[in-house]
């Protein structure tokens, strides 16, 4: 069990895949509406998290990711419209990517083509870049509203999902120029998206307050629907160990936890931030290590079935 | 701060969701009678409106608790009948914890009240409620409609003056100013009657009307209880010839006869709306989408412009246009303000009261708006339309109009 307060409002926290005790948090002054921004890298401990490296932004940070190829390297999505490259050694961006002409909501690192990233934005599109010329490779312009989440293939290197305000969620591959596969069942903007680890599925989230898991070989209708949160659902993120369990972070202010062997209600609900919580992910090394962040500044890491660490 | 005020209002939104569909879950109305003749001639509103609440009870199976507010529209009755209403939902074993007011928007009335509903609904008030209207035009008369004493003063201002016009005036200004033929006026009352005599042949008034059971009373006073099913005022067999003969009703110069103009009719309608949700939740039909309302005033002494321009309001309300529109039901308060209205907007003649209009069967004043949904709904539903409008003239010059989608397609 381990805490940290951020000064702004926390956005998005991502777990090192290096290290078992390492977590970023992307963060944003004035809740995400204005001002400053700052990317924190935390190291776990009892009770409190030891900031060991920090990073400030001109604008605000919606979204945080390792570098897949690089221990030492994090992406981060502002909404100067740009997605920055970190390196832990230099206090500035090694990297500045500027292509996207709104806010940036959404940065995913390819977890075989190391060099390749993906960012989705509030311009509507999705853009996939190459690190090594800093080049925008591939834009992909059809969703109609919001791109909220971007998130590659776990399995398919050229297979990414996104998600957007136009309430579908689609499959890309990067070999194509249109998309392979949308879905359409939310009423509302789909905020957040996840594969599942183990199979086809995937997972989306709305603020329409429900969770789908689809199988993309009939995208007619969802295959499970995960009602219980009260508002609508900022994040969603299957675990790395077991495919039939899921983590949702909402503006309900709860971290709730699913298993879709019994999806009528939530396994567990975390009500432990104070204010709309926005961030979650699973640890890599330890498989009930969870983390959650929220517009309360308090980051949060514990064992899912144990209760939250109150402040 | 632009991209501040952007990033709040996606913010906002994810919390609030999209904004709440209104949807149409029942219209019904009552066969509209001929005032003093008819088989609705001594029955009171209250009475109305107390069966047509039944049939729509008895056809949705609604919960009668669930209903959250009533609102109907009258004009004739002291005070719009405010009080009355109450009593008619007391009639039809509503319970107490049901809200009702009465609404008065003249010839719009019936259709103000379900834009009151709708908009109570959207504003999360309310997630049910009963919209309608009701006039009895026999036991109330036209001219209590301008109730004395007024200022004296304000008939010095033109304006103020022109609102207190006898209706048939403000036609027959219509009339005069911008040429409209006595020939087209009639035409529209021989096609008003003959479209409403083929509806009612074949059957198409059925499903929107409620049979009425009621008590008349004979010329020596002999009390009779009857079931009223039809409408009486649609006479077949209307032709030009026998329009043609009837003297202007207003001014003798002008061309508003008795033959072109709506009937005195007695009548009600009422209208279920509710929140999508809802509606599915309490397992109710969903018919048709509320869109969008809008009145416009336009000036007194030629009153009946009004769908003119309340129509075009309603439909950039709506993001529509002219030609997305399946049907228009646009009272008939007089041929002359309809047909100005019909040709202003350059509207299909054969798109416009595919069931014949009040020319043909009636006018109902505070009804009229509700009765128009009623026999909207089954028409567009027959003809697997999308969008219809509805639009009447106000006397004291105004426009009212609504756009509504039908979702049975």
């Amino acid at each position: 069990m381990s805490l940290f307060k951020t000064p702004f409002s926390a956005y998005s926290l991502a777990f090192s895949p290096y290290e078992q005790d390492k977590v970023a948090v992307a963060t944003s002054q004035h809740f995400g509406v204005a001002g400053n921004g700052a990317l924190h890298v935390l190291q776990l401990g009892v009770p409190f998290m030891r900031e060991i490296y920090r990073a400030n932004t001109q604008d605000n940070l919606f979204d945080v990711c390792w570098l897949e190829g690089n221990e030492h390297q994090i992406l981060v999505a502002s909404g100067d419209g740009s997605v920055k490259l970190y390196d832990l050694a230099y206090p500035q961006p090694i990297l500045n990517l500027v292509q996207h002409t709104a806010e940036v909501f959404s940065v995913h690192s390819n977890y075989q083509f190391t060099k390749q990233i993906v960012s989705g934005s509030y311009d509507a599109s999705a853009k996939v870049w190459d690190l090594v010329t800093g080049v925008c490779t591939h834009n992909f312009a059809e969703h109609s509203s919001h791109v909220y989440s971007t998130i590659w293939n776990p399995r398919i290197p050229f297979h990414f999902l996104s998600s957007s305000g136009d309430r579908t969620a689609k499959i890309w591959d990067t070999r194509q120029p249109q998309s392979v596969l949308t879905v359409l069942g939310h009423a509302g903007d789909v905020l957040s998206c996840d594969w599942d680890k183990y199979s086809e599925c995937f997972a989306t989230a709305s603020t329409d307050q429900s969770i789908s898991i689809w199988d993309p070989r009939n995208t007619q209708r969802a295959m499970i629907i995960l009602t219980g949160h009260s508002l609508g659902i900022r994040k969603v993120k299957y675990s790395p160990f077991y495919g039939n369990i899921l983590v949702s972070a909402s503006y309900d202010m709860s971290v709730c936890v699913w298993n879709l062997a019994n999806p009528s209600a939530p396994l567990i609900r975390h009500m432990h931030h104070t204010e709309f919580a926005s961030g979650v992910d699973w640890n890599l090394f330890n498989d009930k290590l969870m983390g959650s962040c929220g517009w309360d500044g308090k980051v949060c890491v514990w064992d899912y079935d144990k209760p939250a660490p109150q402040v | 701060m632009e991209g501040g005020a952007r990033r709040l209002n996606i913010i906002n939104q994810h919390l609030t969701g999209e904004p709440i569909e209104v949807v149409i879950c029942a219209a019904f109305r009552t066969p509209l009678t001929r005032a003093k003749k008819g088989g609705l001639k001594d029955t009171p509103v209250e009475e109305m409106l107390a069966q047509l609440y039944d049939h729509v009870i008895k056809t949705t199976r609604l919960d009668k608790a669930k209903i959250e507010e009533v609102v109907i529209g009258n004009v004739l009755k002291v005070g719009s009948n405010g009080m009355g209403l109450r009593l008619a939902q007391f009639m039809s074993g509503f319970p107490d914890t049901v809200p009702c007011y009465s609404l008065n928007r003249m010839c719009a009335s019936g259709l103000q009240s379900v834009a009151d509903i709708a908009n109570a609904i959207k504003a999360g008030q309310i997630k049910i409620g009963i919209a309608g209207g009701a006039e009895s035009m026999s036991l109330f008369e036209m001219n209590s409609a301008v109730h004395p004493p007024l200022p004296e003063r304000a008939f010095e201002i033109p304006a103020a003056a022109n609102t207190v016009l006898p209706m048939g005036i403000t036609s027959d200004n219509v009339v005069s100013r911008f040429g409209i033929t006595r020939q087209k006026m009639d035409q529209m009352a021989v096609d008003s009657h003959a479209k409403a005599a083929k509806a009612q042949e074949t059957g198409l008034f059925d499903e929107e009307i409620v049979p009425i059971k009621t008590v008349v009373k004979g010329e020596n006073g002999e009390q009779k209880t009857i079931t009223v099913t039809k409408d009486d005022g649609i006479r077949k067999g209307t032709t030009l010839q026998i329009l043609g003969k009837l003297r202007p009703a207003f001014n003798p110069n002008g061309g508003t006869t008795a033959g072109n103009s709506s009937q005195v009719t007695d009548g009600a309608a009422v209208v279920l709306l509710a929140s999508r949700q809802a509606a599915i939740e309490n397992n109710l039909p969903i018919l048709a989408r509320f869109v969008s309302f809008a009145a416009v005033g336009v000036p007194p002494e030629i009153m009946g412009v009004g769908p003119a321009f309340a129509i075009p309001r309603a439909l950039q309300l709506a993001g529509l246009t002219i030609n997305d529109i399946d049907i228009f039901e646009i009272n008939e308060a007089f041929a002359s303000q309809a047909t100005f209205s019909i040709e202003h907007l350059g509207i299909d003649k054969n798109k416009v009261n595919p069931k014949g209009g009040a020319i043909a069967f009636g006018h109902p004043l505070g009804c009229t708006g509700s009765r128009q949904v009623a026999t909207l709904l089954p028409e567009l539903r027959r003809t697997r339309g999308r969008y219809g409008v509805i639009s009447m003239c106000i006397g004291s010059g105004m426009g009212a109009a609504a756009v509504i989608e039908n979702l049975v397609r």
